[in-house]
């Protein structure tokens, strides 16, 4: 097994330093792969199955080796960011700021357990690409700040709509914990987890889902999860959504297909500018925020990010 | 050890390259030469160099034409890899210039043989004008450097240099050939008829026996030496002297009765080769606009964007917008780049987000060929 397990590791590393994985995360690089598998079975399984590699397995436990040995390539790369993202990088002070019950000292644990259990999930794995490159990249952060600055409308959608009064450093935080909950949703999707949060959530199961998560997290606020369900659902169908949910959906879209180091070419638009300009119009399709890309967009363009 | 083929021709072709350069280095070096009164030996090398160069170029355009017309593509090795260059740039300069030279040279006589002071001027300035031709040579090198990193851009920004350059010293060089042979009265005339009317005075001076009033011509620099059936009764310098800075082409004769006068034509050659520089710089300057210039230009506004809307058309993961210029809106490229902007690349986004398809997928078993040997 352990031999196996070697060769598997072998041919995936040499997948892994392909030069057009460059600049994905580890989770978008494990998509990338895991794609791969399925799309190519039929120009792979003859060199898998050959003596060099898994002697005469059929692709099913071919695809499962493989799958589960990227699987603890990837975790190896992102448990101890997400650890540290929940226990040591986020300040929950913002709770205390809404006038809320402040977290136990137990949530931690609990949220990084809800985590484990996500990672198992495919389709929880895919989701969590996007929140965890908005984190570690620090494209959540630099948004947010300027977004704050700038007295427009992010500003007021956040301070006066969402009536968050608390320093713009605690609404980041509070945007962390959100952009972190959202993908928790897979976990309780119409359909089971398998079948991913493709499907937009109603108002009435977004609160159910809300419920169960907090039955898992008693420790964070209701209110705090809520954020977080919300971000998954359409702001056109929606429009007293948060405004850290919309801004949690938007850069959870945004970052799951972030290429880092990405040339830009000369003549072209930078990579977020180029983004937000076609998530605007893909507004309705995607259900965003048009005035939240709008702002956005003007800040990549002012910033040339 | 077998060179294999490629490497062989471009080995020839980067030879052919450093042979451009040398020649244009040589071309300029040539008539500086002569600007400058540079010495007879120096010029004579130059001359049998500039000869070489011609029958080296002849050679090579003969070679090609041949091997393509072997080949059955002679008219596109003559029309659109600009064998017409090769042509114009070699075959008569080697006839009209650099050969004739030679053979003067050679025959130590330059053109004294020819009927007349004026014509035999007309015949130098002819073979000079053509050396004009061997500017054209500065478009071989644009034929073989790679200078921009795009076909389409290399392509365009070469048939612009060539139109510019090529219509420049053909029409220069036929408005010169055509202006030499107009009747009008000029500079070399002027210089002609001058030292005619020098010989004649020189002569009554020395039939009226006032032989030590011929000192009286060094005051005109061109004079150089006047003999009689008795000797030489004037020279300017010591033989020494001519033989180290003139050549026989750097003589203008007129006879006048009993005496012969020898005059310097290097005031003649020298603004002829004033001249040339003068184009020589002009064209190098044409070039140097045109690729500071234009070419950031073309690249700006029609190859980037171009390659933009390639590569979000190619790779599944590149979602750049182009960039447009406000004012260049209307241009077709731009239209088509706001096309690809505002219809493409959103529906390029809602279909690689679409459950199933594969979408974005940037690693692709091309790729990875080496992990099946």
């Amino acid at each position: 097994m352990e031999d196996d397990k070697a060769k598997a590791l072998q041919f995936l590393s040499r997948l892994m330093q392909n030069p057009s994985l460059n600049g994905f995360s580890a989770l978008q690089r494990e998509d990338q792969l895991l794609q791969f598998f399925v799309i190519n079975e039929e120009k792979l399984k003859p060199t898998l199955s050959s003596p060099a590699y898994f002697n005469g397995w059929s692709w099913q436990d071919i695809n499962k080796i493989m799958t589960d040995t990227l699987y603890d390539i990837t975790n190896r790369e992102i448990l101890p960011q997400i650890e540290s993202e929940i226990f040591d990088r986020t300040n929950y002070a913002y709770v205390s700021f809404m006038k809320l019950t402040p977290p136990s000292e137990s949530m931690k644990k609990q949220f990084m357990t809800m985590i484990r259990k996500l990672l198992m999930v495919p389709a929880g794995r895919q989701s969590l690409a996007g929140p965890l490159t908005a984190l570690r990249t620090g494209v959540l952060k630099k948004y947010v700040m300027l977004g704050f600055e700038r007295q427009k409308y992010i500003n007021f959608e956040l301070t006066k709509v969402q009536r968050l009064r608390m320093p713009q450093e605690e609404i980041y935080h509070l945007l962390k914990t959100t952009i972190l909950i959202r993908p928790l949703v897979v976990l309780f999707a119409p359909g089971g987890p398998a079948q991913g949060a493709n499907q937009a959530l109603s108002p009435n199961y977004a609160e159910k889902v809300t419920k169960q998560i907090n039955k898992f997290i008693p420790g964070l606020p209701e209110e705090i999860i809520r954020g977080g369900v919300h971000s998954t659902m359409g702001f056109q169908d929606n429009p007293t959504l948060e405004a850290t949910a919309r801004m949690a959906g938007i850069f959870t879209s945004r970052c799951s297909q972030l290429k880092e180091g990405m040339k830009i070419d000369r003549g072209a638009a930078a990579s977020d500018q180029s983004w937000f300009n076609v998530a605007r119009r893909n507004y309705k399709y995607y259900g965003y925020d048009f005035d939240m890309l709008t702002e956005l967009y003007n800040i990549s363009a002012e910033n040339g990010w | 050890m077998v060179i294999p083929m490629k490497k062989s021709k471009d080995l020839i072709e980067n030879f052919i390259l450093f042979v451009i350069l040398l020649v244009l280095i040589q071309t300029f070096v040539e008539d500086l030469a002569v600007l400058l009164g540079w010495s007879w030996s120096v010029r004579k090398a130059l001359i049998f160099s500039g000869f070489g160069f011609d029958l080296f170029f002849s050679i090579e355009f003969i070679t090609r034409y041949f091997n393509s017309l072997r080949k059955g593509k002679a008219l596109k090795y003559m029309l659109q890899e600009r064998g017409w260059v090769d042509l114009i740039a070699s075959l008569p300069l080697l006839f009209l210039s650099s050969g004739p030279g030679v053979i003067a040279l050679l025959q130590g006589t330059a053109f004294m043989s020819a009927a007349g002071m004026l014509n035999i001027l007309k015949v130098v300035k002819t073979v000079r004008i053509a050396r004009i031709l061997r500017l054209l040579r500065l478009l071989k090198v644009f034929k073989k450097i790679k200078f921009v990193n795009s076909v389409m851009a290399q392509r365009h920004l070469t048939r612009i240099i060539t139109t510019v350059i090529s219509s420049f010293v053909i029409a220069l060089t036929a408005a010169s050939f055509i202006l030499a042979f107009v009747p009008v009265s000029d500079i070399e005339q002027d210089f002609v008829e001058k030292h005619s009317v020098m010989a004649a005075t020189a002569e009554r001076l020395y039939e009226n026996g006032n032989s030590g009033l011929l000192k009286e011509f060094d005051a005109y620099s061109s004079v150089l030496i006047m003999r009689t059936s008795e000797g030489t009764v004037y020279s300017r310098y010591d033989n020494d002297f001519y033989t180290q800075w003139f050549g026989p082409s750097d003589y203008g004769y007129v006879r006048s009765g009993d005496l012969e006068l020898f005059y310097s034509l290097k005031p003649l050659y020298a603004t002829e080769s004033k001249n040339n520089l003068l184009i020589f710089v002009a064209i190098l300057s044409m070039l140097i606009i045109l690729m500071v210039a234009y070419t950031p230009h073309f690249a700006l506004t029609v190859t980037d964007p171009v390659n933009i809307m390639v590569n979000g058309m190619s790779d599944s993961s590149y979602n750049l917008e182009v960039l447009i210029p406000e004012n260049l809106q209307e241009d077709g490229i731009y239209k088509l780049a706001r096309q690809y902007n505002e219809e493409y690349l959103p529906m390029k986004a809602r279909n690689n987000d679409a459950p199933g398809q594969g979408g974005g997928l940037a690693l692709k078993v091309d790729n990875i060929e080496d992990l099946f040997k």
